[in-house]
């Protein structure tokens, strides 16, 4: 297995900045303004602004949504103050087992969708601010099983996995389905996959790695209980579920807490990948923020919150959007493509392709010319996640709270603004004009 | 805004292999979606619905590696496409490419809508596939195979079951009608003998096809005829030249179309210009016929379905809505997203 220092190659150029915003004429989430704004936060760690200036570029459902607080003031441009020492945005999760110092799961990213560099950084930045990382399908990455704060993955295709390997994070994560790709299996292009992936897998070299869309050992409810307890006795860690957001996703949601996980990430529609069928992607899975809403909504009445982990996951771009989904029903939030932004991606959407520009998500090849800092980047991270949480505790602070945990499905502080009545409803969301 | 979107218009071509190199195979594609309605702006209902992902209560099926079925049978057994779509709009196409075209759908096992062709020029062998719209909207045409009639409404009807001199049709009728939702326009066609409704925006109508579409589908599921539901024995078609893709026909499928009739897609695909070899046209064409169907079957697979006529048609429930009002969603019948 490649070590660190072929993996850092002692001959290529160490990329430390960011490249120049490609011009698109098709329309993104991903606008030119969201970039920057996590460039920013990335670069400095510091807070850049307090109310999500970004949101009118889009119109999710997130979006079209509003602190209350926000809409009874002047908004504020730029801000340069962090705010007091006081407010606190660390969340105890999983039943208490685990402590995060800030409520950000840092997504699960698999090592062979990223090229290494990416992943450990990851990995690192999670243990550096005392967050969790997870670590997608794609088995450990030696350096990324260095570090202390990760979420093992046990998918479908159980590629590289064994007893030592899940018991190596902090939880376990059984994953049913991600938020790009409802009700179908992982996906590596075979140009994709070379020798050191290969090991990592144990699949061949250059074959497409599908993984099976079911579990084919999971087919009910059941089925689930079995695994969770299963990969509860053989690690001793907590275990969360990772599901996409459909449309039952209320009714999975409590059979999975019911079942006996510490958790679900629910992953939402527009969440990041690494390939899948456009047909897929495009056609299939709620926005997040209605799983969210809908799944808190479903385990409170059925006794079932307390405790219990959601992770709201997908297109989760900013402390605003954190904040929000919190105030919806999640416990903490999942940053994926935010991490990669904060890496350099300028969000072509070529990652299938192994030519990345940005060297997050190109094909590893022996002896690369240029290579990602994997030092910039995990500062990069650790930057983020900083920048982030302070933008969050000024939100808490003009909302009047001291704690993210009391901010947790708080949806009398939002309003709607131009959103249909099913929304609303779905929400519990008062509407305003 | 353009209803032929760039990625929309990519995606067929790649399919047809007009672009790319994987002709008929779905498109992979990388990173998060920027589909309507949240994103792009939509453009129909069709674009606030989305389609279910089976996972944890119930499993979903690979399509790589198990069976999916999305042959859709017509006139009881009388018809069979191997998947839910007719192609249509031929009839100003260059004449010396139109035979080979049959034939290809022919070779796929898809359907053909033809206008202002006889039967005689139709190749024998071919002829139980297409469906030959009779001319002046009488039923002079009928040969045997299956015959369209286009009825604008209910005084249309009349007059033509005056002019045929008789209360019931029978043969392998369907009426093509526009995109209205009057139960009684369709329970009267029912009455008169037709076996299929294809409900076609482009002939106007008052409603959205959606609407429509869905609304005669549960209609016809209230109807008997000689004491079966008038759904198992009238098939529905859904027809428009805005239907853009294999997740349109799916969706259309779940409001109720057992089938697509598709006018301007294919030819978008397949790049069609008269001077194109009639040869490519054909292959183009086949390739993007085989790659809908893997992509109906992706979805299908995705959302726990094995056979599209029997799973898929009409079951809203299998579907949801973003951000439409309420009123919309109840005659749509299909829920809120999150509901």
């Amino acid at each position: 297995m490649t070590g660190p220092a072929s993996v850092v190659g002692s001959k290529a150029i160490l990329v430390e900045r960011y490249l120049p915003l490609p011009k698109k004429n098709a329309r993104e989430f991903w606008t030119e303004r969201r970039i920057e704004h996590i460039r920013y936060l990335a670069s400095c760690g510091r807070p850049l602004m307090v109310w999500d200036r970004c949101k009118s570029d889009t119109s999710r459902v997130l979006d079209r949504l509003h602190f209350q607080r926000e809409l009874e003031e002047d908004g504020e441009g730029e801000c340069s103050y962090q705010a007091s020492d006081s407010i606190s945005v660390s969340s105890r999760i999983c039943h208490g087992r685990l402590w995060l110092e800030h409520p950000i799961y840092l997504g699960d990213m698999s090592f062979g969708a990223l090229s290494g560099v990416p992943n450990i950084a990851i990995a690192r930045a999670a243990d550096l601010t005392g967050t969790l990382a997870g670590i997608g399908e794609g088995g450990l990455h030696p350096e990324v099983g260095k570090c202390r704060r990760i979420a093992v993955q046990w998918a479908s295709a159980r590629f590289g996995l064994d007893l030592d390997v899940l018991r190596r994070g902090e939880a376990v994560v059984i994953k049913i389905g991600q938020g790009a790709k409802p009700g179908i299996g992982g996906h590596l292009p075979s140009v994709k996959v070379v020798e050191i992936i290969s090991q990592t897998r144990r699949i061949p070299v250059g074959v497409d790695a599908i993984s099976p869309a079911p579990h084919h050992d999971i087919y009910s409810i059941e089925d689930l209980e079995q695994r969770i307890w299963a990969l509860k006795e053989a690690t001793g860690k907590p275990v969360l579920v990772k599901v996409a957001a459909t449309n039952y996703i209320p009714y999975i949601a409590s059979g999975v807490a019911r079942m006996g996980a510490d958790g679900i990430i629910i992953d939402g529609q527009g969440a990041g990948t690494g390939a899948a069928p456009a047909v897929v992607r495009d056609n299939i899975g709620l926005p997040i923020e209605l799983a969210v809403a809908s799944a808190d909504a479903m385990l409170r009445r059925e006794g079932l919150r307390e405790g219990f982990t959601v992770v709201a996951a997908g297109r989760v771009s900013s402390a605003e959007d954190s904040a929000k989904l919190i105030a919806l029903g999640a416990d903490i939030v999942s940053i994926g493509t935010a991490a990669l932004i904060a890496m350099g991606c300028i969000m072509i959407h070529k990652c299938h392709l192994g030519f990345c520009p940005a060297l997050i998500t190109n094909k590893i090849i022996d002896e690369p010319k240029k290579i990602l800092s994997l030092e910039t980047a995990t500062r990069w991270v650790v930057n983020l996640v900083h920048g982030w949480s302070s933008e969050l505790k000024l939100i808490l602070e003009k909302v009047g709270m001291k704690r993210v945990e009391e901010l947790r499905g708080r949806r009398d502080l939002l309003v709607g603004r131009g959103l249909s009545d099913s929304t609303l409803k779905v929400l519990e969301v008062r509407g305003v004009n | 805004m353009s209803v032929w979107r760039g990625d929309i218009v990519a995606n067929l071509r790649t399919l047809a292999g007009v672009e790319g190199k994987t002709p008929s195979e779905p498109p992979i594609v990388s990173m998060g979606s920027v589909n309507p309605p949240l994103i792009e702006a939509p453009c129909f209902i069709l674009d606030h619905i989305i389609s279910d992902g089976a996972q944890v209560t119930r499993p979903s099926i690979d399509p790589y590696r198990e069976p999916t079925e999305t042959e859709v049978y017509l006139f009881g057994a009388g018809l069979r496409l191997a998947m839910p779509i007719i192609i249509s709009g031929l009839n100003d196409i260059e004449p010396k490419h139109v035979s080979p075209l049959i034939h290809s759908c022919f070779r796929m096992g898809v359907g053909v809508h033809l206008e202002g062709s006889t039967a005689e020029e139709i190749p024998v062998d071919v002829r139980r596939f297409v469906l030959l719209e009779a001319e002046h909207n009488t039923l002079r045409e009928i040969d045997g195979g299956p015959t369209i009639i286009r009825i604008d409404d209910r005084e249309a009807l009349v007059k033509l079951m005056k002019t045929s001199d008789a209360t019931h049709l029978s043969g392998q009728l369907a009426a093509r009608v526009p995109s209205t939702a009057e139960p009684a326009f369709y329970s009267s066609i029912v009455d008169a003998g037709f076996r299929v409704i294809i409900v076609d925006e482009d002939l106007g109508g008052e409603e959205p096809l959606e609407i429509a579409l869905s609304e005669v589908d549960q209609v016809l599921k209230g109807l008997k005829v000689e004491g079966t539901p008038a759904r198992y024995e009238v098939g529905l078609l859904a027809a428009a030249s805005r239907i853009r893709s294999s997740s349109d026909v799916f969706k259309l499928g779940g409001l109720g179309a057992d089938a697509c009739i598709i006018r301007d897609a294919w030819k978008i695909a397949v790049d069609y210009r008269s001077e194109i070899a009639t040869s490519l046209l054909s292959e183009r064409l086949e390739n993007l016929l085989i790659g809908m169907q893997r992509e109906i079957k992706l979805l299908m697979g995705a959302a726990g379905v094995s056979a599209f006529q029997s799973s898929i048609v009409g079951n809203r429930e299998l579907f949801r809505s973003i951000d439409l009002p309420l009123k919309l969603t109840e005659r749509l019948g299909v829920k809120p997203a999150g509901e």
